[in-house]
């Protein structure tokens, strides 16, 4: 296999990448994507005093108009539901505990517990996508993190036993990179595994 | 940041956002190679606190940070990660199976990525309005009242004392003078400014695609206009939710595949009964633990081989859809005390069905629910009949079978008695 010119690679990245910029400028021009959420903040007013260094009117109808809509499309929690595809839902001779809706049952209690978990985000990422939204477009993104989570139904994880090679003191404070990064599973630093099993908890997803 | 191809998502050749980090995180990431010589952008901190996570510039300063470019290529289905100013190759790069950005776009234009943000088209209505009121609040202060006096019959230094605030204050004037003092007439240029800001605040509202009610301005003068604002309001809403609804259901969908693809060690999950499904007290209580212990192989043996996916169930994301729910739920509840249409939905299950969905009762389980009160009802309209009980209230008693006949119906004397069939009568 030819090895691949790797600075070449980079620069067509490079330049794809400022095409991109382009459009989004052009887009954030036209829109004026900057004063959309300068009026919701409330920075309506290019010059906000008057001759005589008085206060100018300013009766911002966007920020409460927001706020509004906000609890009538997106509120609380919401109830995930699993659902098997149609044609399979009804075969016939399933085997009780192992059948199509008891396995869907499994992932929408999965899906629903990830997303009450607080650890994963769910709430505050997408709350703050949506009303991003009002101004520009909603992105989340989704995510494992290897951090461990506690077993609600077991006594707190116990401490770590410590080895001759285990960092104590400043050096264990040092921030970990699947966590503070949010980066991916397979990131993960693999020292942090040994540590894993010593916790009775599990994994879990995240979003951002 | 994107190719901007097209509005559809999986159809631009690229996706991907930059952030910042510190430079010797990313140094010693075991993830990231080709790091040796990578070297900060030279960024200021504080420029991109938009994007990232950042200490406002008092632990590190900008020459020991480096941005990041992260790109979904989805023509070759890689994900990489170039370093600003760093043009020797990814650091980063593997493949992956689905994009795990989910994007939420309220009005999506068809022929770009980027959407039309909603307060753009507010705008306009926004600075009129103020500008109407900054007009209105000049003219308030500019306005002072004036007045001329006919000096032949007050004296100045009288008048001097009507200018106290003190109560009974009187002056002479000279005998058979009319009209000493009188008011300046003045330019009223208030009344455009009001005119523009009632128009401005109709523009704002419609811009908003919402009754004025829901700013507390009342808007429609008779209840035909005010169903029709609010059926309009209830319908934009309704669509903004099952939008919201399917980019949250495409994040739990995403979220479920993860943990049946990485998930390593058990998990406990909470075994949920729907708070909106009716039995759902039955079914909690069905439950014995309400926590189980699931493992990998668990979530794997659940979606091998399973075609599913994941919806969300709109009212439980917001009280208003919530509210919408139990309207209709009630409604249908009244057919309850109408006896003939309880006869006709339980002997046809096809109209029974069509009629709750025309009334917004689409659950299939919802629907067989109805179905079988319905049923329990007409079961025991015919038990009281069977015994000769009194006729429920609302049903036509059974003609007498001994007793005068009847007048004569629309077939003639002698033809079928007017009105539906009675409860003992074979339907």
């Amino acid at each position: 296999m030819a090895k691949r010119d790797l600075e070449a690679f980079a620069k067509i990245w490079f330049e794809r990448w400022d095409q991109g910029v382009k459009a989004k400028k052009a887009w954030e021009t036209a829109y004026e994507i900057g004063r959309c959420k300068d009026f919701w903040r409330g920075e309506q007013l290019e010059e906000p005093e008057d001759d005589f260094q008085q206060r100018k009117v300013q009766i911002n109808r966007v920020h409460p108009d927001v706020k509004a809509s906000i609890p009538s499309v997106y509120f609380g929690t919401p109830f995930v539901r699993v659902k098997a595809s149609p044609a399979l839902a009804d075969t016939p001779g399933q085997i009780p505990g192992r059948s199509i809706d008891d396995r869907v049952q499994l992932l929408q209690d999965t899906g629903n517990t990830i997303v009450r978990d607080s650890s994963v985000n769910f709430d505050e990422s997408t709350h703050a996508a949506q009303k991003e939204s009002y101004w520009s477009f909603g992105c989340v993104q989704v995510m494992y993190d290897s951090t461990p989570v506690e077993n609600p139904a077991v006594t707190p994880a116990p401490p770590l036993k410590e080895k001759e090679d285990t960092a104590v003191g400043p050096e264990s404070a040092k921030p970990r990179f699947g966590d503070v990064l949010g980066l991916h599973g397979d990131d993960t630093d693999p020292s942090i595994s040994e540590e894993r099993q010593a916790y009775p908890g599990s994994t879990g997803g995240g979003v951002r | 940041m994107c190719a901007d191809h097209t509005g559809i998502v999986a159809e631009n050749a690229w996706v991907g956002y930059w952030s910042v980090h510190y430079l010797e995180d990313i140094r010693n990431s075991p993830i990231y190679k080709n790091v040796d010589d990578l070297k900060a952008s030279g960024i200021k901190t504080n420029e991109d606190a938009g994007s990232r996570p950042d200490d406002g510039g008092s632990a590190v300063s900008s020459g020991d940070k480096v941005k990041l470019y992260h790109i979904w290529d989805q023509r070759t289905m890689t994900y990489l990660v170039f370093a600003e100013g760093h043009m020797k190759g990814p650091i980063r790069e593997k493949k992956f199976k689905r994009l795990d950005l989910k994007f939420y776009r309220p009005d999506v234009d068809p022929d770009s990525f980027y959407p039309i943000p909603p307060i753009y088209h507010q705008l306009h209505p926004q600075d009129e309005i103020n500008d109407s009121r900054e007009w209105l609040r000049k003219n308030r202060k500019g306005t002072v009242p004036r007045y001329t006096y006919d000096k032949l019959a007050l004296d100045a230094k009288d008048m001097k004392k009507l200018e106290s605030g003190e109560m009974g204050t009187y002056i002479p004037r000279e005998a058979n003078t009319h009209g000493v003092i009188e008011a300046v007439v003045q330019p009223n240029y208030s009344i455009v400014a009001s005119q523009t800001l009632a128009l401005a605040n109709q523009e704002f509202t419609q811009a908003a695609s919402k009754g004025a009610e829901t700013h507390g301005v009342p808007e429609s003068k008779t209840a035909t206009q005010a169903k029709i604002i609010d059926v309009r309001a209830q319908a934009g809403e309704s669509f903004d939710r099952a939008a919201a609804a399917k980019w949250l259901a495409s994040i739990v969908q995403e979220i479920i595949m993860l943990a049946i693809e990485k998930m390593s060690l058990p998990r406990w999950v909470l075994l949920n009964a729907d708070r909106t499904a009716a039995g759902y007290s039955v079914e909690a209580q069905n439950i014995a633990g309400m926590w189980q212990e699931i493992t990998f192989a668990d979530l794997r043996d659940a979606g091998d081989g399973l075609d599913w996916s994941v919806y969300i169930e709109e009212e439980s994301m917001s009280p208003v859809a919530e509210e919408m729910e139990r309207d209709r739920i009630m409604k249908v509840m009244s057919f309850a005390g109408n006896q003939i249409a309880v006869r006709l939905m339980h002997f046809s299950p096809e109209l029974r069905r069509r009629v709750l969905s025309l009334h917004g009762v689409k659950s299939a389980r919802d629907q067989e629910l109805i179905g079988q009160a319905f049923a329990q009802l007409v079961q025991m309209e015919m038990q009281m009949a069977a015994i000769g009980g009194p006729a429920t209230k609302g049903t036509p008693s059974p003609p007498a079978s001994s007793g005068p006949a009847g007048p004569p119906g629309p077939a003639g004397p002698g033809g079928p008695p007017v009105g539906p069939p009675s409860i003992n009568a074979p339907v």
